[in-house]
Order: C-alpha cells, then sequence, then structure tokens
C-alpha cells in the first residue's frame, strides 16, 4: 500500500507537463481538438518533421549498422582505433555540427548548394546521432553468441544468408530502440533545425509560443509532437508483443574476426573514416582553428561561468536522477510483475518521447498559473525549472543503467540477507550499491553528457542572467556569430568526450561480461 | 566415406586431439565417447568445418575437405550439419521457420513438404507456429534435429544431443531418433559421455581421452574386450580383484592368471545368495535401490570388498552374511588384467 502511494506520487509529478498540456490542448474554446491548428500549416510541419527523421534516421542507421558490422567481424589495420573513436561524434551536440557546417557552406560556398534544407539537417542529424545505432549494434553483435553463426554454416547458410536471416533480425530491439532514441532526439531538437532554417514541430511550437504567444495552439502542436514517438513506442509493442530476439545460450563465445585483405581493409579505413570525419574531426577541427582566431576576444569570465553552470546543472540532475530511478527500483523490486509500480517506472521512462519543448512549455504555463502566488517567485528565478525538466525527460537513462545492474542482482541475494537477519539498509549498503556501482556510474555519464549538451529545455525555462555552454553557443550562432563561441564549443564537447570514452569502455566490459 | 587421418589439434600449447584416425562408412552410426574435456565436440566441430587443425587431413569420398591449417571446403558448403548441444534454435523464429531456414534453394511448396514430413515424425506438428521460447527441453531437442536432417546432410553430428533433458523425454527420444535415422540412412556421428547412449546408438564406438582415441569396437565387443581397464571401467562398473583371490574364493582357475595381478570383472557377472556351498562368508555393507537392479557392496573379515549388480528380489538388509559366486565360467568375464589403481570413480577393490 506504501509503495503504491509513493508510486502514484511520483507518477503525478512526472506527468504532470503532460497531464497539462493536454488539458490545455483540449480546453481551447472550439470543441474539437486541433481545430485551431491551421491545416497547411500542421501538414507543413509534420511532413518536415517527418522528413528530416526519415533522412536523419536512414544516414545514422546506414552508417552505425556499417560500422558496427566492421568492427565487431572483421579486423584490419586500426579496427580498435576505430571501434572507440567511432563514438565520439556522441560528444557533439548536432546544433554545433549543423552551425559549423553552415559556417563552412557560406564561407565556401561554390562547393555546394548549401546545407540549410531538410537534406542537410537530414544529413547532419545522421552523423551526429549515428553512434546510438553503433553502440547499441556493436554491443548486440558482439553479445550475440558466435555459436547461432556457427548453426547457420553448419545448415548450409552462406554469409549474406547468415547477415540478414541470423544476425540483422536477432538485432532488431536495438535497431529499434536506436530508432526510438533518433526519432526522439530529431523531433526534440530546435537548435539544428532552428540554425538550418528548416521548420518542424519542434520550431514550429517554439515560434507559436515566443513569437505568436498562442498558448492552445502551441499546446496542441506539443501533443502532436508527444503522439509520433509514443505511436512508434506502441507500434514497437504490437510489433513484438510475442516474439523473442535473444536466448543466450549456455556457453558464450565471442565473435571470431575475419582478417581482411589489403585492399578491403584499405576500403573499410577509408569507408570508416567518413563518419568520424564528418561526425568529428572535421568540425573539432574548424572549431578549433576559429578558436585560435577569436581567442582575444573570446571572453574567458564568460567562459567559466557558463562552464561552472553547464557542470553544476549536469551534476544536480545525475545526482537526483540516480537517487530517484534507486528508490523506484527499490519500489520496483519484489513486486508483482505487472503491478502498479511497474506501470509507474514504464510510464515515468516513457517521458524521453516527450520531446524538450513540450516540457518546457508545459512547465511554463504552469509556473505562469502560479506565478501570482505568493513565494513561487524563485521558481522562474533559479534553475529549478531546468533541472525538474531533465529529471523528467532523462530519468530514464540511469533508470535503465540501473536496471541493467539489478536484473543481474539475484533474488536469493535478498533472501539470504533475510536468512542471515540483516535488516533492509545493510542490505542496500553491503550488497545492492557495491554490485551496481558499474551500473550506477554508467547512469551518471549518460545523464551528465545529455544534459551537459541539453539546449531546448534551458532555452525556453533559462531564468534571467542565466547561461550555459549550450546556451551560450546557440546564442552566437543564432545571430550569425559560431566563432565566437568556437571556444566554447571545443570545451563543451571537451566535457563530453571522456564520458563518451568511459560509455564505449563500458560497453566493451559488457561484452566480456556476457 | 568420411575419413580422419593422423589428425592433431593444441591450443595454446595444450594438445586437444592427438594423432586422431577414424573412417566411418557411409550410412553407418558412431559414437565418440569420453569424459568431458576428451575432445569429442573439438573433433565434430572440426568435421564441421569450424576449427582448422595442427596436422592432419579430412576427407570425404575422394574430396579432401581440409589438410593441416588450409581448409578446402568452408563449413557451408560441406553438407555436414551438426546439432550443437545447446539446441541454438533462433529465437526470433518459430519452429516452422527455424526448420526451413536451411531450404532456401527450394521452392515454397517442397518447403513445406520437407518440414510437414519432419514436424510428423518427430510429433511436433502441433507446434508449427509455436515461437521456440515457449518449448521444452525435448520439444526443443526434436526440432533442433528435425532442422538439421531438412537440409539431409551428407553427415549428421550431435554433440551430446540428450544431456539436457530429462531421463523419459530421453527414452522416447532415443528410440524415435534411431528409426528415423535409420529410415534416412544417413552418415551420423553422435558424441556422448554416456556409454549406455553410445551402445545404444552405434555400429562403431570411439573411446576418447585427452584427445586420442583409446579404443574403436562395435557396442559389444567394447564392452566386453576393452582395450584397457581406463576403457573398461568407463563403459561400466568394474571390480579389481587379484588372481590370488579368483582362485582361492572364487575358485576360477586359468592357466594365464598370475597371482599377483589384479583382473576387472564387472559386477554383474557375481551372484549372491543367502546359502552356499562356498567357504567364504561375505557381508552386506551396503545396499543402494535402482529400481529393476541394486548394488550391493559386500566385505569379508580381512577388509576385501566387491560391488555386485544384482537383479533378484530376495531380501537382503545390510550386516547380513551372503555366499558369492561368479556366475560363468570363462574368460570372457576377465576383462583385463591391470595394475591395481586407486581413486578411480569406476573401480572397487577386493
Amino acid at each position: 500500500m506504501k509503495k503504491t502511494v509513493y508510486g502514484f506520487i511520483i507518477l503525478l509529478i512526472f506527468l504532470l507537463p503532460v497531464l497539462y498540456i493536454v488539458y490545455e490542448a483540449l480546453s481551447s474554446s472550439f470543441s474539437l481538438p486541433f481545430l485551431n491548428i491551421p491545416c497547411s500549416i500542421l501538414v507543413s510541419l509534420l511532413s518536415n518533421t517527418l522528413l528530416v527523421s526519415i533522412i536523419g534516421i536512414f544516414f545514422a542507421f546506414i552508417t552505425g549498422l556499417g560500422c558496427a558490422v566492421a568492427v565487431v567481424y572483421y579486423e584490419f589495420p586500426g579496427r580498435s582505433f576505430f571501434e572507440a573513436a567511432l563514438c565520439l561524434p556522441l560528444a557533439f551536440p548536432p546544433y554545433i555540427v549543423a552551425a559549423v557546417y553552415k559556417e563552412m557552406t557560406h564561407q565556401y560556398y561554390q562547393f555546394g548548394a548549401g546545407i540549410e534544407n531538410i537534406w542537410g539537417a537530414g544529413l547532419i542529424f545522421g552523423f551526429t546521432l549515428y553512434p546510438y545505432f553503433y553502440l547499441l549494434l556493436k554491443t548486440t553483435f558482439q553479445n550475440q553468441s558466435v555459436i547461432y553463426i556457427e548453426t547457420g554454416k553448419s545448415l548450409g547458410l552462406h554469409y549474406r544468408q547468415r547477415l540478414f536471416k541470423i544476425i540483422f533480425p536477432m538485432a532488431k530491439p536495438a535497431m529499434f530502440l536506436g530508432l526510438l532514441l533518433v526519432i526522439m532526439e530529431i523531433i526534440s531538437d530546435y537548435g539544428t533545425v532552428q540554425i538550418l532554417g528548416v521548420r518542424t514541430i519542434t520550431a514550429g511550437i517554439y515560434d507559436t509560443w515566443f513569437s505568436m504567444f498562442n498558448q492552445h495552439l502551441a499546446a496542441q502542436l506539443s501533443l502532436v509532437a508527444y503522439v509520433i514517438p509514443l505511436l512508434f513506442l506502441f507500434i514497437w509493442t504490437l510489433f513484438s508483443r510475442n516474439a523473442s530476439f535473444y536466448n543466450p545460450p549456455n556457453r558464450w563465445t565471442p565473435v571470431k574476426k575475419n582478417t581482411l585483405a589489403a585492399g578491403q581493409a584499405i576500403l573499410s579505413v577509408c569507408l570508416l573514416s567518413i563518419p568520424l570525419l564528418a561526425g568529428f574531426i572535421i568540425p573539432f577541427s574548424i572549431l578549433v582553428s576559429w578558436a585560435i582566431e577569436k581567442l582575444k576576444i573570446t571572453n574567458t569570465a564568460f567562459l567559466f561561468s557558463n562552464l561552472f553552470n553547464t557542470v553544476i546543472l549536469a551534476f544536480i540532475v545525475t545526482l537526483a536522477s540516480i537517487i530517484i530511478s534507486m528508490f523506484l527500483h527499490y519500489l520496483k523490486r519484489n513486486s508483482r510483475p505487472h503491478s502498479f509500480i511497474h506501470a509507474v517506472c514504464w510510464i515515468i521512462c516513457a517521458q524521453y518521447a516527450v520531446p524538450g519543448i513540450v516540457i518546457g512549455i508545459a512547465l511554463l504555463f504552469l509556473t505562469s498559473a502560479f506565478y501570482t502566488f505568493p513565494g513561487t517567485r524563485w521558481l522562474v528565478s533559479s534553475i529549478f525549472l531546468i533541472v525538474f525538466a531533465c529529471i523528467i525527460r532523462y530519468l530514464c537513462f540511469s533508470f535503465f543503467s540501473i536496471e541493467s545492474g539489478m536484473k543481474r542482482i539475484s533474488s536469493r541475494l535478498d533472501e539470504l540477507t533475510r536468512i542471515l537477519r540483516k535488516k533492509s539498509i545493510y542490505r542496500i549498503m553491503h550488497i545492492h550499491l557495491p554490485l551496481l556501482k558499474p551500473s550506477i556510474m554508467i547512469g551518471c555519464i549518460f545523464t551528465f553528457i545529455i544534459v551537459a549538451k541539453e539546449l531546448t529545455m534551458s532555452l525556453v525555462l533559462q531564468p534571467f542572467h542565466y547561461s550555459s555552454l549550450s546556451l551560450r553557443i546557440f546564442s552566437y550562432t543564432r545571430i550569425g556569430m559560431i566563432k565566437n563561441s568556437a571556444l566554447f564549443a571545443i570545451v563543451l564537447v571537451l566535457l563530453s568526450i571522456y564520458p563518451v570514452f568511459s560509455l564505449s569502455r563500458w560497453f566493451n566490459v559488457q561484452e566480456s561480461i556476457s | 566415406m568420411l575419413t580422419i587421418q593422423n589428425l592433431s589439434r593444441s591450443v595454446k600449447g595444450k594438445k586437444i586431439l592427438s594423432n586422431i584416425n577414424i573412417r566411418i562408412k557411409s550410412g553407418t552410426i558412431v559414437s565418440l565417447l569420453g569424459p568431458s574435456g576428451s575432445g569429442k565436440t573439438t573433433l565434430l566441430r572440426i568435421i564441421m568445418g569450424l576449427e582448422d587443425v595442427d596436422e592432419g587431413s579430412l576427407s570425404f569420398g575422394d574430396t579432401l575437405l581440409s589438410k593441416g591449417k588450409r581448409i578446402f571446403i568452408p563449413a557451408e558448403q560441406r553438407e555436414f550439419a551438426l546439432v550443437f548441444q545447446e539446441f541454438i534454435l533462433f529465437p526470433h523464429l518459430d519452429v516452422y521457420k527455424n526448420i526451413v531456414i536451411g531450404l532456401n534453394h527450394l521452392e515454397q511448396s517442397r518447403r513445406r513438404i520437407i518440414a510437414e514430413e519432419l514436424l510428423e515424425l518427430f510429433e511436433i506438428t502441433h507446434l508449427k507456429y509455436q515461437c521456440v521460447d515457449t518449448l521444452s527441453g525435448g520439444e526443443q531437442q526434436r526440432v533442433a534435429i528435425a532442422r538439421t536432417l531438412a537440409v539431409r546432410p551428407r553427415v549428421l553430428m550431435l554433440d551430446e544431443p540428450f544431456s539436457n533433458i530429462d531421463r523419459k523425454m530421453k527414452e522416447y527420444l532415443y528410440g524415435r531418433l534411431q528409426d528415423i535415422l535409420k529410415q534416412y540412412n544417413m552418415t551420423t556421428i553422435l558424441a556422448t559421455h554416456d556409454h549406455a547412449e553410445a551402445f545404444f546408438f552405434s555400429d562403431n564406438v570411439y573411446v576418447l581421452k585427452d584427445g586420442e582415441i583409446k579404443d574403436e569396437n562395435p557396442p559389444s565387443l567394447l564392452y566386453t574386450q576393452p582395450a584397457d581397464p581406463w576403457v573398461a571401467s568407463f563403459v561400466g562398473d568394474v571390480n579389481y580383484i587379484s588372481g590370488y583371490d579368483l582362485k582361492t574364493l572364487f575358485h576360477f582357475h586359468n592357466q594365464a592368471l598370475c597371482d599377483d595381478s589384479f583382473y576387472l570383472i564387472r559386477p554383474e557377472e557375481f551372484l549372491i545368495s543367502k546359502s552356499g556351498h562356498e567357504t567364504n562368508e561375505w557381508v552386506i555393507e551396503k545396499i543402494e535401490f535402482y529400481g529393476f537392479y541394486r548394488t550391493i557392496r559386500v566385505t569379508l573379515q580381512n577388509g576385501k570388498k566387491i560391488n555386485i549388480k544384482d537383479l533378484n528380489r530376495a531380501h537382503y538388509t545390510v550386516g547380513e552374511k551372503v555366499f558369492l559366486r561368479i556366475a560363468k565360467t570363462g574368460e570372457s568375464i576377465v576383462l583385463q588384467s591391470a595394475q591395481k589403481r586407486k581413486g578411480t570413480d569406476h573401480e572397487n577393490n577386493s
């Protein structure tokens, strides 16, 4: 009973923004929802969003899949380097890459027709978001026991048949998770599409709220933006309801890598260099050259204060997310499957599907509604709202990381501590926490990177005189002064590089554990 | 005919297989019998083409499959098939799709006919569209074997196929599989650590220990005339009895018997009775009940012990005095002369 009450309270807090958006969207002066949205605008916003998503997902998927297959199944000079380095674009927020390439194409226009269109936005998303597919597929391929491939060989299946009939179908969950992450990132993105002048649904929500001051329309568009990822999630749930994809055998054997011939090895190195160059090396090098060029006029005081704000925000959100995730797991542990607490956890994690702009707008609605109450002004004058919004949206990262660790702790261990008459606190401190340390660390790293790069919610909810690295970079790039923010961008990327490498290493550790 | 010549394989300096020579005639069923770590699975994987070797050659008929580290025909082109110990069904496919996965070269209608025939043979038609995760161990095993038979391999290899399933299902599958293998007239290699399984299925049994072939014979010969004491004790229980004891305690006379040597006699060769003409009274030390038979450990005052496998239903109690004799006379019961060894699972001292 106590668990249900706690679960209900947490659920209510996490659902507050979405519930408010639904209320606001449906309580417009017209009885039919969406009647307020001009059809042509909605169609244009939706088609742009869909097109950018499809192009972005296509490039991200092809690149991620190709890279994962190359580093897992083949041996060639520099493979270990590429295995680690291909994660690097994850450290780059897409809007910085977009701004760099936009500036470049402006400078050297003869090289192309510019990237300020849907294709350009899709390509930028493809090159910056492919590490989601890459990391997930790489881990899946590495964890797929080689015995499945050998069974395929034993049944006379050739290389291509083994790929398309065994290896890829068994990696469908990883593919879908990657697709979901990428689509959520694209739908939620505001900076990239704004810089490239593509009007997606997020840009529509932002403009409706801040330029047209139309709350109802913004809420209705937010609802549409919320429904798109949920629709994907729903389709996947339907599709995978009775399917099973991975059944680990008792004996796990690592994948044997085929050594490539010289020509094939050179071709592989060239192909693998493309995403690395496009997603990291080129934009980073350009940023470095711009930073050197503008070093004298860069305000280092701003740089340090913005860095401090970014780190503090990421730290607070990470800490709070880990604590809340742990609490949720202790509510969930030992409760029956399909119980209320399980549903609560699922709904809370599904908040990642809510685009950042939706949460931001909802919190703005709420605070504007309560603004007249005494003692509530601190809500808008502090980073509380950004922290709250980030926790709501990004809690799933820490939750799922801890869950992967929790699953490895047998319930027999809990029973053993009871038999030994130890208290719950002893169980948590001396058994669970030491075993969960790696999972907690990975949750921290994931949350830290995501929050440090976060822009959309910060943009909507930033208090006066507050700026973080991402806000500073965006404010410069918006007015075409990306070069002046180059050093800020480099610092933000460097801030994420170490965690990204740790993440990559952790994925390898998972492989060896399996 | 599958021919393996002088095959050796080592991993990190440790010999896994050493000088293996095997010839398997088409249509026969042979077993690789040996304890865990004896190299059975490695040998199957080498025959399948999943692992290379240091030395030796492997050929099928006139075709050289591999020689030394060079593999001439890769696994997927050998038309051999291996059923792994863990079944390894593809979890993303249902039973039917698992069975037809290797039949891509055939038309849809032909695939369906083959699958339905096998589903019927293995009595799993009702599971046709079921997710493989929901199947029991026995059902999974049947699907795995049906899937392998569907591709009609020239050589079928089964790696400990019954180790993960319960006894009753195992007995059912023994009969079913033997009938099907005979019907398909398929060259089959079975790797197992269970001598009863090997005896039941095989025309010929190869006994492996530490990567070497210790013995090779049809099952009945292997049981009665094993090559050495280790093989004798691996394929059944044995008692070690000295030549002197055989003469004095059991009046077993043979010119070849040497007083100081030890001889191996199976427990079922002894007969136990409550009365007899024998001079020595044995005392029952322990009785173990196994359903249709019992093992009874008897001891003499001087500490000599013998294990007996008793199929009679006479009532005995621990501490009771009994008489013992050897059921048959003749050399066949004396398996081997050997130096007395200590500490192995399959031996008992007399």
